[in-house]
């Protein structure tokens, strides 16, 4: 009997461990970062292509909004060069601005900064017919470098995020 | 007479088997707790994709036009049985129908313009095909390289002849709308169509509605003034030109119109585009409304 009674709790302690399980993930968080880099979990001291993007993002004032951009969307815009270790491409989702921050670490800034040209050369093909309002944050596009790292900040007013780039990084 | 069999001991230890009865009770009332909140995490995480919460077999007929053999028989089918061409209807928006996951999107190619490149940039449905871009529209969709990565781009057709998806959604018109108005974008959209059909005939085509605007906001951005009633009235005609070319007409516009028939101010900067929760929503009204696949 009491045999019996163990079996059953520890039947039922199995079946409320794997009732607990996590289900699949469905990964449609629209966060998902495009960062390379998985060894990071947002430590405070550890700065990353992510952080770093956040933390410009977020001193930064937005027509729109910017979201991180999937690892899949982003070949899309940028044919990222394999000299690029880490990067995040936060831009707008709606399709209403050309907002955006995108940070790259790379060994070769030279590339990554001939890459963010034709990024923003494209960009100004598709918004000249069709915002032309829109041109005129591509023309005042802030590119900044520090270090191994590489940015571009495309909004009305890119002082924000080029402080915050510069604070993070202790330039 | 006594009748002590020593080969039937009955042992009666009364404390522990006391004890152990309300123990088992309270640890059952966990373990039913426990599987109960599981349940409903999974359900609230699978808040998109509830397809358990609906039998295997298809609902009746929504448009129940007291068709006796639509109901019984086919409920318990499975759900890849014989279309009832009573539901769906060409020229009429595809009716609701039982919802499909995410999955269902596996084969299928989104192709527009800038609202639909959101869908892409949302990542709202990972595993779909978006061919759509920033300033496509129904005449420069044949010439417009803008697809692919900076050195092999092609044209939103080009990339669609690469494949056979098992369905299309198109979206497209909205930028030239003014301009052209409503009867040559349908006359456009129509060419567009009939391209698809002769490349993809085996596709399921759905035209989508155009989407309704905030009028305040697109004046203001775009500098002329277009309205939800013209929109509308293209819509129409867009519907019975769907009609006549025997595709698929989803009334997407329905899941995000407010009740002024509009866009609401605080979900769009300019008065077209629209923030995610938005693209929640026409994303599940089109998991709402399929047609059956043949």
């Amino acid at each position: 009997m009491k045999k019996l009674m163990a079996a059953v709790l520890a039947a039922m302690m199995v079946l409320s461990l794997s009732a607990c399980s996590s289900n699949s993930d469905q990964g449609e968080s629209s966060s998902s970062t495009a960062s390379q880099n998985s060894s990071s979990s947002s430590q405070a001291s550890e700065v990353t292509a992510d952080s770093l993007a956040q933390k410009m993002v977020e001193a930064t004032t937005f027509n729109d909004e910017v979201i991180a951009i999937s690892a899949d969307v982003v070949p899309n815009y940028y044919t990222i060069p394999d000299s690029v270790e880490d990067y995040a491409v936060y831009m707008c989702p709606t399709g209403a601005t050309v907002e955006e921050i995108s940070v790259f670490r790379t060994s070769d800034a030279a590339a990554v900064e001939e890459m963010i040209q034709t990024h923003l050369d494209a960009r100004k093909t598709e918004y000249e017919s069709y915002r032309p309002d829109e041109v005129k944050k591509l023309d005042g596009a802030a590119v900044v470098k520090s270090g191994d790292y590489v940015a571009v900040i495309i909004a009305d007013d890119t002082a924000a995020a080029e402080a915050a780039f510069e604070a993070e990084l202790g330039a | 007479m006594p009748n002590q069999r020593r080969s039937r001991p009955v042992r009666r230890s009364s404390g522990s088997g006391d004890v152990f009865i309300p123990v088992i009770i309270i640890l059952l009332g966990i373990t039913i707790l426990s599987l109960l909140i599981a349940f409903v995490w999974q359900k609230w995480q699978d808040k998109y994709d509830p397809d358990y919460l609906y039998p295997d077999s298809r609902p009746s007929s929504s448009q129940s036009e007291s068709s006796s053999e639509a109901s019984e028989p086919s409920s318990s089918e499975e759900s890849s049985s014989e279309p009832e061409s009573s539901a769906v209807q060409f020229g009429q928006p595809v009716p609701e129908s039982e919802r499909v996951t995410s999955a269902y999107f596996n084969d299928a190619v989104f192709i527009g313009d800038s609202l639909t490149t959101g869908i892409q940039l949302y990542n709202i449905l990972p595993d779909t095909t978006v061919l759509a871009a920033v300033g496509v529209g129904l005449e420069n969709i044949y010439t417009q390289e803008v697809i692919g990565t900076e050195d092999s781009k092609q044209t939103i057709l080009e990339a669609a002849d690469a494949q056979q998806p098992a369905k299309i959604y198109v979206m497209l018109g909205i930028n030239g709308l003014k301009g052209l108005g409503a009867d040559k974008t349908v006359e456009l959209y129509r060419d567009l169509v009939q391209h698809l059909k002769e490349t993809h005939p085996d596709s399921i085509i759905y035209v989508q509605s155009f989407m309704p605007i905030n009028e305040q906001k697109f004046e203001a951005n775009y500098g002329y003034n277009l309205t939800n009633a013209e929109i509308d009235e293209c819509n129409e005609k867009l519907m019975a030109m769907a009609g006549e070319e025997q595709v698929y007409y989803v009334d997407v516009a329905s899941a995000i119109k407010d009740e002024t028939g509009g866009l609401p101010a605080e979900f769009t900067t300019d008065g077209l585009h629209f923030k995610g929760e938005y693209y929640n929503k026409w994303i599940d009204y089109l998991k709402e409304h399929t047609v059956p696949e043949t």
